[in-house]
């Protein structure tokens, strides 16, 4: 006869990069519910926007998130920008473009890696982050720093690309390319890989739907929805269509983020074959005038959400921010009950759960 | 997109958030703003790429749950009633304070906060 029993998993747990604690009530070893509870790394980021300036709060929002920052600076900096009236010039939108890729490039490796090492792969992890440090360095040559890079600004960006910067960057995505597609067959046609992710975790796409999931939660399980394709930025010159997966298990969840690395260095290679020369920012005046406004960009996880309200003065009255992993986690918390207790890490993973911007 | 959200009664808010649904909406997050004794909650939805937003005015007390209707939204409104002091009537899981705070952290931290900016010479900036 099964037993009911309580296990407590996180927030200290070998395949959590960030704390997360979730009470897992099992019956054997099969998990019947899961309750999450959060708030071990809360900043209260969102409460600064009323203490510090509107142009400084876009270094306090690319601090939500290491993987994501340069997309949240954006969203933030789209958000400012609508208020006010400010056309960014197209150089800077292309920029913005490229440097957001390259961030959904790098996120979806580092992801990568640390699933390959949730279920014991340590060589692809390995492999995978040896990877991602050439778009580390990519980001530094461009920008100066490996992780925050600090490139969004009210009215555009702050750094160019040159045109010796910008061969330079297609030559290392040609080998960043070659070395992703030796990986890749590993990656998703690996018997042990298919062994923990085909069939595991699946979420219908009348249920990723209904419990608001996205990105990749989402695109795994057959929704269509990618912001890109509203054209913000400079989306609206590149020829691309979402990446979607049907069967919503683990499996289809890591073959869109392959296919949308591989997406990304085609963006960026688009991006910079089109980018024309002409001014990276323009002057901002003033502060933003009164008012309401909500910014959505495709983050590496899915959708985020700024809303702000202002007050004519330089301080904000509130910002908001919906970030993705916050969206999905309701759908883990339905894949989780019926799974195996030995699956429960690599289906935390498969959301790619990213608990700062969680928390804020 | 600039917010023209539509002021809603809270005794309809239900009623609002259920036409939404069986429209085919996505539930996409629920904001509080606390301001002068008085909270404006706005729900935000989404058909495809198309925002829409509702809000409504309350005092924080009794504030029916839209969680019933979209499971999803159990997570934004404990959240909101932990960092506001919110009181939601009907929350399909109630995480009882403990899903975002812990048993020191400060009550209600962002409800009515008092802002204490630097001094510079003598003067608030």
């Amino acid at each position: 006869m099964s037993e009911k029993g309580t296990i407590p998993f996180g927030p200290q747990h070998p395949v959590l990069p960030e704390p997360i604690h979730l009470k897992l009530v099992v019956e054997d070893e099969k998990v019947v519910e899961a309750y999450p509870a959060f708030g071990f790394v809360h900043r209260g980021l969102e409460t600064l926007a009323q203490k510090k300036d509107f142009n400084q709060m876009v270094y306090v929002v690319e601090r939500v998130c290491g993987i994501c920052s340069c997309m949240h600076g954006q969203d933030y900096c789209q958000a400012i920008e609508e208020l006010m009236g400010i056309e960014v010039p197209i150089r800077a939108e292309y920029l913005r473009t490229i440097w957001a890729e390259l961030h959904r490039i790098h996120s979806h490796l580092l992801w990568l890696g640390l699933f390959a090492d949730a279920f014991g792969f340590e060589n692809l992890f390995m492999q995978t982050w040896k990877i991602r440090e050439k778009i580390m360095d990519i980001l530094e040559a461009t920008s100066g720093n490996r992780v925050i890079i600090s490139v969004n600004i009210v009215g555009g960006v702050r750094k160019d690309i040159s045109n010796d910067q910008a061969k330079w960057i297609l030559r290392e995505l040609d080998d960043v390319e070659k070395q992703l597609k030796d990986i890749n067959d590993v990656v998703m046609n690996n018997y042990t890989v298919k062994e923990r992710t085909v069939g595991i975790g699946v979420l219908t796409k009348e249920e990723a739907y209904e419990l608001g999931a996205t990105g990749p939660m989402a695109k795994g399980s057959g929704v269509d929805l990618d912001l890109r394709t509203t054209g913000y930025a400079a989306y609206k010159y590149l020829d691309f269509e979402p990446i979607v997966e049907k069967s919503g298990d683990s499996y289809a969840r890591n073959l869109v983020r392959m296919k949308e690395i591989f997406q990304s260095i085609d963006l960026i290679r688009q991006a910079l074959s089109k980018m024309p020369e002409g001014d990276i920012n323009v002057p901002v005046k003033g502060n933003p005038p009164a008012g309401e406004v909500i910014s959505r960009l495709e983050q590496s996880r899915g959708e985020v959400v700024y809303y702000i309200k202002s007050n004519g003065t330089k301080f904000l009255d509130r910002l908001r921010i919906r970030t993705p992993t916050f969206a999905n986690i309701p759908a883990l918390l339905k894949i989780l009950p019926g799974s195996q207790l030995q699956d429960v890490p690599v289906l935390i993973l498969t959301i790619d759960p990213c608990i700062s911007c969680t928390e804020r | 997109m600039i917010v023209n959200s539509r002021e809603v009664t809270v005794d309809n808010l239900k009623k609002e958030v259920k036409k939404y649904h069986d429209d085919g909406y996505r539930f996409v997050t629920e904001t509080c703003l606390n301001f002068e004794g008085q909270f404006k909650i706005i729900y935000t939805f989404a058909k495809r790429y198309d925002l829409d937003n509702i809000h409504i005015v309350t005092d924080g007390k009794n504030v029916p749950s839209v969680s019933d209707v979209y499971s999803c939204a159990l997570l934004v409104e404990n959240e909101i009633k932990e960092l506001f002091g919110v009181e939601f009537d009907g929350l399909v899981v109630d995480f009882g304070g403990k899903l975002m705070l812990g048993e020191s952290s400060p009550i209600s931290p962002q409800a009515d906060i008092e802002i204490i900016r630097r001094e510079k010479g003598g003067k608030n900036e």
